[in-house]
């Protein structure tokens, strides 16, 4: 009746409770929570505490159990307003050039002591397809990215801002399936030619999306900044349909 | 009753195949073989020293959906799947490639849905629990997305800045040029030729054959076409003068021109029309031209991919002024109100007058007069989101490109049977296969110089 062997190591390292007349909040940094509706995978992190299910129990309900629920709680500031006009004007000069989307890895300094954390951004190596035609570069909607190394050793891959054009701010299916395990936050642009362009926001804690409001994770934004200039560099165009490969030397990597 | 105090119980009932050291770890929060797994914003510490990071890559991936493909790096050194964690290390796996874009993949599992090999029962996990049963959690993560193929280089060919004789090398171009060979003849006879070269006997072979072999060589530069933007496929007829054209148009959310619901004329004078922001997938017209002018041969699909090859399925669409026609075409695209000559203008002007009434014409029921003949009518078939005009809008505000992600109906030939069968009702490809054809062929060639 239990389909998979789950690596029995696991037990050694994450507790498990249910969901009963005893349970209390999280107070341990990763525990599973069995309820009546399914198992749940609670943990804290310097970043976020989140609970996710992690499998359903399909139309089942357990006496003496209680239901238990997905949830976060961010403990992230908003990224500040100078990236995110930095990646607005990045966005906004490669759909001028190219017609096309562009992505920027998003980096976030784990808290140390009582200095304060910091964000980062990076442009990984990057390549969106298209065709050419006589007018130039028609970009398709899709991007292929490489990794890119982290500003420092304090620093963790904390997600993603990517843009999708003059088209509109959501995460299509291509960028959820990008995600999935990508635990972070990840923020598409849309309308990138408007004067102001549209956010739409989600955290990633496995393979959950929880949508944020947008003003809990980005600063507004005021006035232009034009981003680094190392950055352009890494997007290139490439025709046919790109897959996540780049090319040995033809797009340079992040320092 | 402390957290603390309640694990006790369901501590002792767990795993009993776990190995002992690795439990008294957990037990007794033995921090001393702590790893600190990093997966993004993911920073657990776990109980893995000792292990290898194949071991620790299995883990994260069970437990945080971590990408197996992800690079491993301890404490910054990018490491082999062989090596062995220390206590107090840190490991990190980095997502070494990603796909974005407003664009629906090219593979997607399908809805996982309640699988029951996946559910359990959950009083029998607490029964096994309670019982001393070693544990065995489904936690493997539900519904994983299909992981981004591998990497694939890119081609050299697809840099359009690469011109062909840089790739090949400037003097690398072979002498094509055949030497003459003395006494060569060729006669034709019926479906049959024979070449005979002296002495040294010779061969036979088809007339058909023949055909394909010139067609193989390939037309000359005066005949060649530069395709207009959209344009994914233009095949000639009739020496040039019948051309079958494949326009395909970009999906997305597009503002048409639609009949009013409470419009009470069906199309003509008095009807009341809307304009409406609806969801599109890709759109194919394929449209047969003569002298330049439409035929009345033309149709409209779609597809929820970009064409690749001519052998790829077309989709019915959910159109009015589109369906069956009594002459054969699957999907006939009404273009009878497209105003001017064509004739004489260039391939892209052409091209352009074609979509441009396609997207700018308003769409009205005049084929829908007697019966609902058009695709409209079936769109609720497809998705409940297309049960009408009013719905497809509110769908499309939530979810522009929703229209990519429906099972739209597949019509019975590919994009290249459908153009070929077109064609031929206006300019059937001549078949060579005598003496005579060859001739009448040779002769057409000879006429139109």
């Amino acid at each position: 009746m239990i389909p998979e062997v789950f690596p029995a190591m696991v037990h050694a390292v994450f507790p498990v409770v249910s969901k009963d007349e005893h349970f209390v909040p999280l107070d341990v940094s990763a525990r599973y929570v069995i309820a009546a509706n399914g198992i749940f995978l609670e943990q804290r992190t310097p970043f976020f505490a989140a609970a996710v299910r992690v499998d359903r129990v399909a139309g089942m309900r357990v006496e003496g159990l209680e239901p238990h629920a997905e949830w976060l709680e961010l403990a992230l500031p908003p990224l500040d307003s100078d990236y995110v006009a930095q990646a607005v004007s990045f966005f906004r000069t490669v759909y001028q050039r190219w017609g096309g989307e562009a992505i920027l890895l998003l980096f976030r300094e784990r808290p140390e002591g009582e200095r304060p954390a910091r964000w980062a951004l990076d442009a990984p190596p990057q390549l969106m397809s298209g065709q050419w035609h006589a007018d130039g570069f028609h970009a398709a909607m899709r991007l292929a990215y490489g990794s890119c190394d982290k500003p420092g050793p304090a620093y963790v891959r904390a997600g993603s801002i990517h843009s999708h054009g003059a088209g509109a701010a959501y995460h299509s299916d291509t960028d959820v399936q990008d995600e999935v395990g990508g635990a972070g936050l990840h923020i598409t642009v849309g309308r990138v030619d408007a004067a102001l362009p549209e956010f739409a926001a989600s955290f990633v804690v496995g393979e959950t999306r929880f949508t944020v409001p947008v003003e809990d994770v980005l600063a507004p934004l005021e006035a232009p900044r034009d981003p680094p200039p190392h950055w352009l560099p890494r997007v290139a165009p490439a025709t046919g349909h790109v897959r996540p490969a780049l090319p040995a030397g033809g797009v340079p990597r992040c320092a | 009753m402390t957290q603390q105090q309640r694990r006790q119980p369901q501590q002792d009932l767990v795993a009993t195949s776990t190995p002992p050291v690795a439990r008294a770890a957990f037990f007794d929060q033995e921090r001393s073989s702590q790893v600190r797994i990093l997966a993004g914003a993911q920073v657990q510490d776990m109980a893995l020293g000792g292990q290898t990071v194949a071991e620790a890559r299995s883990l994260a991936g069970t437990v945080f959906a971590v990408d197996p493909s992800a690079q491993a790096f301890v404490d910054g050194r990018r490491v082999s799947d062989e090596h062995v964690l220390a206590n107090g290390q840190e490991l990190e796996f980095v997502k070494r490639t990603g796909e974005k874009g407003a664009h629906r993949p090219l593979e997607r599992d399908p809805d996982p849905g309640p699988d029951p090999d996946r559910d359990m029962d959950i009083a029998e996990v607490l029964a096994a629990l309670r019982a001393g049963r070693t544990l065995q959690l489904p936690l493997r993560p539900r519904a994983r997305a299909r992981r981004v193929p591998a990497p694939e280089e890119r081609r050299v060919g697809d840099d359009p800045t690469v011109g062909r004789a840089e790739r090949a090398g400037d003097a690398s171009q072979p002498d094509r040029r055949v030497r003459p060979i003395r006494g060569l003849s060729l006669e034709v006879t019926g479906d049959e030729l024979v070449w005979k070269r002296g002495a040294r006997g010779g061969g036979r072979a088809k007339v058909h054959d023949l055909a394909a072999s010139l067609a193989d060589v390939g037309s000359t530069r005066d005949r060649w076409l530069v395709s207009p933007r959209g344009v994914r496929l233009m095949v000639e007829r009739d020496e040039g003068d019948v051309v079958g054209v494949v326009i395909e148009m970009e999906p997305g959310p597009r503002q048409v021109g639609w009949i009013s619901e409470t419009s009470e004329r069906p199309c003509g004078a008095g009807t009341r029309y809307a304009v409406r922001r609806l969801s599109f997938p890709w759109v194919v017209l394929v449209v047969v031209f003569e002298s330049g002018e439409l035929t009345d041969l033309q149709q409209a699909f779609y597809r929820t991919q970009p064409l690749g090859s001519a052998g790829d399925p077309l989709y019915y669409s959910n159109l009015l002024n589109c369906m069956p026609s009594t002459h054969g075409l699957e999907a006939k695209l009404c273009l009878r109100k497209m105003p001017g000559r064509l004739a004489d203008l260039t391939w892209e002007e052409r091209i352009n007058s074609v979509t441009e009434h396609f997207w700018e014409a308003s769409f009205n029921r005049s084929a829908d007069i007697d019966e609902h003949k058009s695709f409209y009518w079936s769109g609720g078939e497809v998705d409940a989101r297309l049960a009408d005009v009013t719905a497809w809008e509110r769908a499309t505000t939530a979810e522009p490109y929703f229209a990519l992600g429906l099972p739209w109906r597949q019509a019975p030939f590919s994009i290249g049977e459908t153009l070929e069968r077109m064609l031929d009702e206006v300019a059937p490809r001549p078949q060579i296969e005598r003496v005579e054809d060859l001739v009448t062929a040779l002769q057409r060639r000879q006429r139109g110089a």
